[in-house]
């Protein structure tokens, strides 16, 4: 999203006067903080290198609950279309808890796993479960009837069916959600961390809170909100190029 | 290579028809209770022969090709592929080319092509080869590593007609391939088919509503009721090849075939137009 | 989605009963660890307890307090602010960037942020309940009100509708349909937000209940708690659908 200099300029300007106010006792320093602390605190972090295994056990957490849930909400999906049985039961199930904020399931998480990163990442999977399961259901049936009959006429197995058609189709819905996929994961993640973690940078804003320290807080908030902004803007550049082939020219003979 | 392919499919005793249906019949169970799709179908198509279905929208043209094809079973009569009674998809013998192009639409011109061949173990660096004199033989040279969707609705038909004659089998059934396309795109294919046909000498069945376009192509016309459909009349049609499709149309002995074939389709469609 | 029989229903009913089993098998059998799980038995035990005893009422309350409080006030200012941005270019103009940016910022994150300025009172999370809310509901709100046929809004001021009327009669049931149908999903938003606000630091509420067996290591209470936080959720749930029915159908006899 391209920022027009009038934003920019509107950002500054709020900045400025925030730092003004706070430098003037108009505004409390111990509840806002202001953008110079903020700013020197954020530099302190990267300087010390205090940031980095923060940011290492989020990225874990998120990254491994990501794949793990995508690929078993996939997995949940295939069983749930071929075993039709099993599918009049899990779908609906699915469906019911699907309404279930997650986070209700972390204390027993938290249980089972403890504190460490494995908790954040079953989180991120409970989460992330349902976007690959639905996505995948949603792929399966929307192919073509005419498509599925025609690669079953050139002689493909039920193997083949499977590598040249289900999974490529299914594929391209997971890559098409990966922009919600990451960002919940990410969300997840941290949330995670806010209810109890040792690491992370989640971690690190629940620690400001509880010292009572407003710019650890904003710091905190602004590293995550801004690596939140930039996986975005790389996955929608990915996105972009991926998907060229989807929109093509149509060439007239 | 591409024929012993072909001789492995055709049983070694000599048959004269490719495709038998006697008495066929299919009936399909709906919400709304028993609809007959086809009722008491008999027709032979020769090895080797271009033959037309056509009739009247709704006369079960497509469920007659899906009971040849295997992909459903006949609720009467019998269906025999080379003499042998059909049982289920027989992917060596019996090759299919949509209505809709079935393309995958995540490989490109080239891998689609490939397809049929890599589902039957040809290494990959040989698929790739036939696959490629094949495209280039539909005329889409310069165009391989397009996806479907880059493609017009022509070249994505020759892509298709590519996919199903690249493994030559002997039998191709057709489901008015040609209908979504413009005039003269149509033409082209017509005349790239014939072309193509009478290299490979695969057993045609051409299904379409189109009673010139099945003159111009067939050597014989199976003319269908309306729904539910049976067979009318049977018309050979004696025109020499090879033909052009325009310019046969304009002979004198074209327009006299049409002439009779047409009184018979004429009523069928008026009959499905007050059914409907 | 194939259509699942009523069988379908039941047999869910029963895998459900065999997993209970199967748990209960498990712990006596000495497989499965009642340090990580505890027994069925028990934890039913629990749950009964609690809610006989009167002591899991009070902390449900709190939960569904915030829980509605802030769901309607979120709603409540989302509908009146998406009213304004879709009436008045002039806000439209100014707001909406703002909002636009607002509304892609994941809010539930800014948690910390609200306990620090509002304390841990339930004031700070009926406020993340709001943020959550109140976004989604402006833009709903703004496209529900563009979606009015044109033609209807003519025709109502050719037969003499001001604005008020025009408001009443044409553009707040629109708007209405829509948190009918989005009420569900906010509803989750608003749960997940009071729920999240209790177990990172309350003196009640579902949430703190929660947190504190965790903390304890007490399974047995975890899962009680979490086994009457589903049954409140789908409670909730159960409501909302039934409410869904009567109004669907309302519509239905006044459209007739």
């Amino acid at each position: 999203m391209a920022v027009s200099t009038l934003q920019a300029a509107l950002v500054f300007s709020v900045l400025a006067a925030w730092e003004l106010a706070v430098r003037r006792g108009w505004l409390p320093e111990a509840l806002v903080s202001s953008p110079g602390r903020i700013a020197t605190l954020i530099g302190q972090w990267v300087a010390t290198g205090f940031l980095w295994p923060h940011l290492a056990a989020t990225f874990q957490a998120m990254a491994t609950g990501l794949l793990l849930g995508l690929l078993l909400g996939a997995a949940l999906g295939f069983v749930v279309i071929f075993v039709p049985a099993v599918g009049d039961v899990v779908e609906p199930t699915m469906a019911t808890l699907n309404a279930v904020p997650r986070l209700v399931f972390y204390p027993l998480l938290a249980l089972w796993l403890g504190l460490g990163i494995p908790s954040k990442a079953a989180l991120v999977v409970t989460i992330v479960l349902f976007v690959g399961f639905f996505n995948t259901l949603g792929a399966i049936r929307e192919i073509d009837r005419q498509l599925v009959a025609q690669v079953r006429v050139l002689g493909a197995r039920p193997r083949a069916m499977l590598r040249h058609l289900y999974v490529p189709a299914t594929l391209l819905w997971i890559m098409t959600s990966l922009r919600t996929s990451v960002g919940l994961a990410f969300i997840g993640a941290i949330l995670g961390e806010y209810m109890g973690s040792m690491r992370g940078i989640g971690n690190v804003i629940m620690g400001a809170q509880n010292l009572f320290r407003p710019d650890g807080v904003m710091a905190g908030l602004i590293v995550t909100l801004a690596l939140a902004g930039v996986i975005d803007a790389g996955l929608q550049r990915m996105e972009a190029r991926w998907s060229a082939w989807r929109q093509g020219e149509l060439h007239e003979r | 290579m591409s024929a012993s392919l072909a001789a492995a499919a055709v049983p070694a005793r000599q048959v004269s028809a490719a495709v038998e249906l006697i008495a066929a019949g299919k009936v399909f169970e709906t919400p709304a209770g028993t609809v007959p799709a086809l009722r008491d179908v008999s027709f032979t198509a020769a090895v080797g022969e271009f033959v037309c279905v056509v009739g009247p929208s709704g006369c079960g043209k497509s469920t007659l090709l899906n009971l040849i094809c295997g992909l459903a079973r006949p609720s009467a009569g019998r269906i025999r592929i080379y003499g042998e009674i059909a049982d289920g998809v027989q992917p060596e013998r019996i090759g299919y080319v949509f209505q809709r192009d079935a393309l995958l639409p995540w490989k490109t011109a080239l891998e689609n092509v490939m397809l049929p061949l890599v589902l039957r173990g040809v290494p990959a660096a040989r698929a790739r080869e036939r696959a490629t004199v094949w495209v280039q033989k539909v005329g889409l040279g310069g165009f391989e590593q397009h996806y479907p969707s880059q493609l017009s609705g022509g070249m994505r038909k020759r892509v298709a007609l590519a996919m199903t004659m690249v493994y030559r089998p002997p039998i191709i059934l057709m489901d008015e391939p040609f209908g979504a396309l413009d005039v003269q795109t149509r033409n082209l294919m017509e005349n790239e088919l014939l072309a193509l046909w009478a290299e490979t000498g695969s057993t045609i069945l051409f299904v379409t509503h189109d009673l010139e376009e099945a003159i111009a192509l067939g050597d014989r016309i199976v003319v269908m009721t309306a729904a539910p459909g049976r067979v009318k009349a049977i018309y050979p049609v004696p025109l020499p090849r090879p033909r052009d499709v325009t310019e046969i149309r304009l002979s004198m002995e074209f327009m006299e075939i049409y002439r009779r074939i047409w009184g018979d389709l004429r009523e069928e469609v008026m009959s499905a137009h007050a059914r409907a | 989605m194939r259509v699942p029989s009523r069988r379908a229903g039941g047999v869910r009913l029963l895998v459900l009963a065999v997993l209970v089993a199967a748990w209960d098998v498990g712990v006596r059998a000495g497989a499965i660890d009642p340090f990580y799980t505890s027994a069925p038995l028990p934890v039913l035990a629990t749950a009964v307890r609690w809610v006989t005893s009167g002591y899991i009422v009070g902390h449900a309350l709190a939960t569904l307090g915030v829980t509605l409080v802030g769901l309607a006030s979120g709603m409540l200012l989302g509908v009146l602010v998406g009213f304004a941005v879709a009436f008045s270019r002039r806000v439209e103009r100014v707001a909406l960037p703002f909002l636009a940016a607002a509304n892609a910022l994941p809010r539930v994150i800014l948690y910390p942020l609200f306990v620090l300025w509002l304390g841990v009172g339930p004031l700070s999370r009926v406020v993340l309940v709001i943020s959550l809310v109140a976004f989604p509901a402006i833009f709903n709100t703004q496209a529900a009100i563009r979606s009015v046929d044109r033609e209807v809004v003519r025709n109502a001021r050719v037969l003499g509708a001001g604005g008020p009327q025009l408001v009443r009669h044409i553009y707040l049931p629109a708007v209405a349909v829509w948190l009918l149908s989005t009420i569900r999903v906010t509803m989750g938003f608003a749960l997940a937000g009071a729920i999240l606000g209790e177990y990172v630091g309350a003196v009640r509420g579902m949430g703190m209940v929660l947190a504190f067996a965790q903390a304890m290591f007490n399974a047995r209470e975890v899962m009680a708690g979490t086994a009457v936080l589903l049954t409140l959720i789908w409670i909730v749930d159960f409501g909302l659908r039934a409410v869904e029915r009567t109004v669907t159908r309302w519509r239905m006899m006044e459209v007739v």
